[in-house]
């Protein structure tokens, strides 16, 4: 394990040379910080893509460096193939396939899972459900067994079933006092409107919906989103390919394939919200919690590489974005402050969040949207050495997500199955930003985004709060909780 | 990987499920072959200890260090100057201006971040392997020559203040936590937690802070660990260029030990919160002490696990809570085991701890199952092997194990308690800790009800 004693003889030779102690200096720093990395390039793995009878697409990448097998998986549709009437029924709808099955009770499931080490879930997205699992790999026929009766045998009638119910109405109602969950409501309710994109947010809608979540109810959901047609599962791992292709065939090969139909119904931007400032009163709350946004383009935006530095600039570059530069470095106002966004199938998003002071909301408003003006009306413009800085970091950091094969296995079927782009989408967009000049950061971000259109969601003391607004002739509506 | 095989036999396979049949049937033992992570190691005459991993799977090195200093160390007036050392070693040096720090790791590359803990402070960059030197640079100046300008200072402590509300005051959760922590612990500093109180926050000054980063940190206080695309060699010759001419200091500590608790307490919180919460802080050792591998086993087959028996009894069977969970530290100091219970409403408070209390008691009566004891060390098993993927990971655990317990392998300790363990070891110390005299008890309720 050690070997200290060679290593001392080693640097018995080797460390006089460099005994004397250094004297710091800003030379001496910006002399170690001169580097231009290398673009990287993202070693796809070998990997076998096999499609079953029934429609279900495998993914198989041996990796023997550790006894272990990891799964990961996509069904396409998810949440927005919910009705309104049925609102948040995906999340259930996954909580209780997991929870026992068609041939194992809870006890038996939870049991066999902890015995042999198998662990297993599956999350709800607006344009599909995730699902992955994993187990030692002389446990991959339980995990593949797990898998098969969780995806092909779900009981909804199941004893549970009310106390899961129960279960989601309290969690619904400990939302009510949760900050995060209230702005969440509150920003995407106005932002997406009817659209099921805001359902999963909207604790209202949620509350009411949950009656129909009837065990009938959620066999015909099952029966409209969960099919092997719809579904992709990778798997990496130290096995042999041809003999997990056997096993996998054998697992999910009685799972019938189903005429589903993938949702298509665009979001609609929501004009008339665009300015709003909304004010949730919450008569305890210590901060003021902000959500500033607007619709964005969706997936298929052929910039969307782009968009992604340039918004690293002003906003989720950490502590070197124009945002927490301002808010958090200067101003001192808040311990984090970011935007990002979502590019979904449906229609998108673009969302700036914060946490100050009440004292501070309307300034923290104020900068907000003046360091987006700066870049907007070219006052500060997206520069050369930030646009360097932020390529040069993607150039470091990017190789350090695909080490792991099942990362890239992922990232490969997410691109070719999910958004029908190249298996090599991601080399595509390494070469893509460092074909960037900042003046096309510059563009696509002046193209996108537009201050005037932020619905802004404020949750705080409005006493605190709704005065600064007032004063400054900014019109806000208060929401009270 | 090389694979220097440490073979471990599965003593938690005893019973095997078979297909969707639910027999259940007793199956031989399974062997694992589990490879090991090579390190190496070197200390400076000054003490600093030095710790390196090499990954060179990526062209990244991942440069940490670690001090023995942390919330524990903090007398109540000062309660989080840790944590504010930790904001203000970002305010810079003579040559290293404000935020320097990020804005230099993000030119090459790479990253910076800090955290700060009970019992450690640990500060860490990530970038190219070609750019060692420079984080071995940055962590040099600023282990001997912060600069702390008042101005700056002030207005640092408002962005902590916002963290406090961000993170304790508007979450009810944490800021309940914080009260039955400060009412189990009356003398030691576990007192507050890390963040530390909004008027210590609000009212350090200027002298507080270079007295207390004087006191802590230096060489002898401090783990280096690298992981990454580097060679030992050059890690340990860049070290004693940059650290090996800082002298060693006489590091003292508080040495404030809790009186033992001989009676449970209670508070009642009001919160603004539609459930209600049940937390219970139980006195446990420190964190190398052996009955914590059985805390630890307790604490899944208690409440943790799918199947633990407060899921099974006080969720499934008898639906008196929502939820339940329970964590605990393995400081270097004597801590708590937290166990929180989320009942249905706030009229069965009371039910629902006797419920609890009657789970321990038929633990303690009946003893642990087979399956109980075969899921944790499964659990525990396949932890080790996935834990394995993460290099960078297992420096930071040599440092944090030389920090708390000057053990940097005190893991192979845990694991081989962990293979031995056996169910009366468990009772054992449910016996012993999870008593109501040793607890403290928090009924959080909506405010009003």
């Amino acid at each position: 394990m050690k070997r200290l004693m060679i290593l001392s003889l080693t640097l018995a030779f080797f460390i006089p040379s460099v005994m004397a102690g250094v004297e710091f200096s800003p030379k001496l720093f910006e002399d170690l910080a001169q580097s231009v990395n290398k673009v990287p390039e993202i070693k796809i793995p070998a990997y076998e893509r096999f499609v079953m009878d029934n429609g279900l697409i495998i993914y198989l990448v041996e990796d023997h460096s550790l006894p272990i097998i990891e799964a990961t998986g996509f069904i396409k549709g998810g949440r927005a193939h919910e009705t309104k009437d049925i609102a948040g029924i995906s999340a259930f709808l996954t909580d209780m396939m997991t929870t026992g099955t068609q041939n194992r009770t809870e006890e038996t499931l939870d049991q066999y899972k902890e015995l042999y080490g198998l662990s297993f879930f599956m999350g709800v997205k607006r344009d599909y459900l995730t699902l992955g699992g994993n187990a030692l790999v002389q446990d991959k026929g339980h995990l593949l067994d797990l898998m098969a009766d969780i995806l092909m045998n779900p009981k909804f009638d199941a004893p549970y079933y009310q106390r899961k119910l129960m279960e989601l109405y309290q969690g619904l109602s400990m939302s009510r006092t949760q900050d995060p969950a209230l702005v969440d409501m509150i920003f995407y309710r106005h932002l997406y409107g009817d659209h099921p994109y805001s359902y999963d947010t909207d604790i209202d809608l949620i509350t009411a919906a949950a009656q129909n979540y009837t065990p009938a109810r959620l066999m015909d959901y099952y029966r409209e989103s969960v099919a092997p047609n719809m579904t992709i599962i990778a798997f990496s791992g130290d096995f042999s390919a041809k003999e997990m292709k056997r096993e996998i065939e054998k697992a999910f090969g009685k799972w019938e394939k189903a005429p589903v139909t993938l949702p298509h119904q665009k979001s609609i931007a929501p004009k008339d919200e665009y300015g709003k400032i909304y004010i949730i009163n919450k008569p305890d709350a210590t901060q003021a919690k902000f959500k500033m946004g607007f619709d964005l383009f969706t997936h298929d935006y052929p910039e969307d590489m782009e968009f992604r530095i340039a918004n690293m600039v002003y906003g989720s570059g950490a502590f070197e974005c124009r945002l927490m530069d301002t808010l958090r470095v200067k101003k001192g106002y808040a311990y984090d402050a970011r935007s990002t966004y979502n590019a979904n199938k449906l229609g998108g998003e673009y969302v700036v969040t914060t946490e100050v002071k009440p004292e501070s909301a309307l300034d923290t408003y104020e900068t907000i949207i003046g360091e987006m003006d700066k870049i907007l009306d070219r006052a500060q413009p997206i520069t050369k050495d930030e646009l360097f800085k932020t390529v040069n970091f993607f150039n470091a950091l990017m190789p350090k997500f695909y080490v792991e094969k099942i990362n890239v296995i992922e990232s490969v079927v997410l691109s070719v199955e999910i958004w029908g782009e190249s298996a090599d989408r991601v080399n595509e967009n390494i070469k893509r930003y460092n074909n960037m000049s900042a003046e096309m950061a510059q563009r696509v971000f002046e193209k996108n985004l537009d201050p005037d259109r932020f619905i802004t969601v404020i949750l705080g003391q409005k006493e605190k709060i709704v005065p600064q607004f007032e004063k400054a002739g900014i019109p806000v509506e208060v929401i009270e909780m | 990987m090389k694979r220097s095989i440490l073979t471990l036999i599965v003593l938690g396979a005893l019973v095997m499920v078979t297909g969707c049949s639910m027999t259940q049937k007793k199956v031989k033992p399974v062997a694992v072959e589990v490879p090991e992570i090579q390190y190496e190691t070197y200390q400076l005459d000054n003490g600093l200890k030095i710790y390196v991993v090499e990954d060179h799977a990526v062209p990244l090195v991942k440069f940490e260090i670690w001090y023995d200093v942390g919330a524990i160390d903090e007398p109540e007036r000062i309660s989080g100057i840790s944590h504010m050392l930790e904001h203000t070693m970002f305010l810079g040096t003579e040559s290293l201006g404000k935020d320097k720090v990020h804005h230099l790791t993000k030119q090459v590359g790479g990253w910076a971040n800090a955290g700060t803990y009970y019992d450690f402070t640990m500060y860490e960059e990530e970038l190219p392997s070609a750019k060692l030197e420079l984080a071995m640079a940055i962590e040099a100046d600023r282990m001997r020559n912060l600069k702390i300008d008042p101005e700056e200072f002030a207005r640092e402590q408002q962005v902590v203040a916002q963290e406090r509300r961000m993170r304790t005051e508007n979450n009810f959760f944490m800021s309940s936590m914080e009260e039955i922590q400060s009412t189990a612990f009356t003398e030691h500093p576990l007192h507050h937690t890390i963040i530390g109180w909004m008027d210590s926050i609000l009212g350090y000054t200027v002298k507080d802070m270079r007295d207390y980063y004087t006191q802590y940190y230096s060489p002898n206080n401090a783990v280096m660990a690298v992981s990454g695309d580097v060679k030992p060699e050059e890690v340990f010759a860049l070290a004693q260029k940059y650290f090996g001419d800082y002298n060693p200091q006489e590091i003292t500590r508080l040495g404030i030990v809790e009186p033992e608790q001989t009676e449970e307490r209670f508070i009642r919180i009001e919160k603004v919160t539609q459930v209600p919460l049940i937390g219970m802080m139980y006195k446990i050792p420190q964190g190398n002490d052996p009955d914590m591998v059985a805390l630890d086993a307790l604490s899944s087959i208690l409440v943790n696990n799918a199947t633990s028996r407060i899921n099974s009894v006080l969720k499934n069977e008898k639906h008196l809570i929502m939820q339940a969970g329970s964590f605990s530290f393995d400081l270097r100091d004597p801590s708590y085991l937290f166990v929180y219970l989320i009942p249905m409403s706030v009229k069965s408070m009371d039910t629902v701890k006797e419920a609890f209390d009657a789970e321990i008691q038929r633990l303690i009566t009946e003893g642990v199952t087979e399956e109980e004891l075969a899921a944790v060390k499964k659990a525990a098993l396949k932890s080790k092997v996935f834990r394995l993927k993460d290099k960078g990971g297992f420096a930071s655990q040599l440092a944090i194990n030389t920090i708390r317990f000057d053990d940097p392998e005190h893991y192979k300790k845990s694991y081989e308690q962990l293979e031995a363990l056996t169910g009366d070891d468990i009772t054992a110390v449910a016996r012993q800790y999870l008593v109501p005299q040793k607890r403290t008890v928090g009924y959080v309720v909506p405010k009003g009800k």
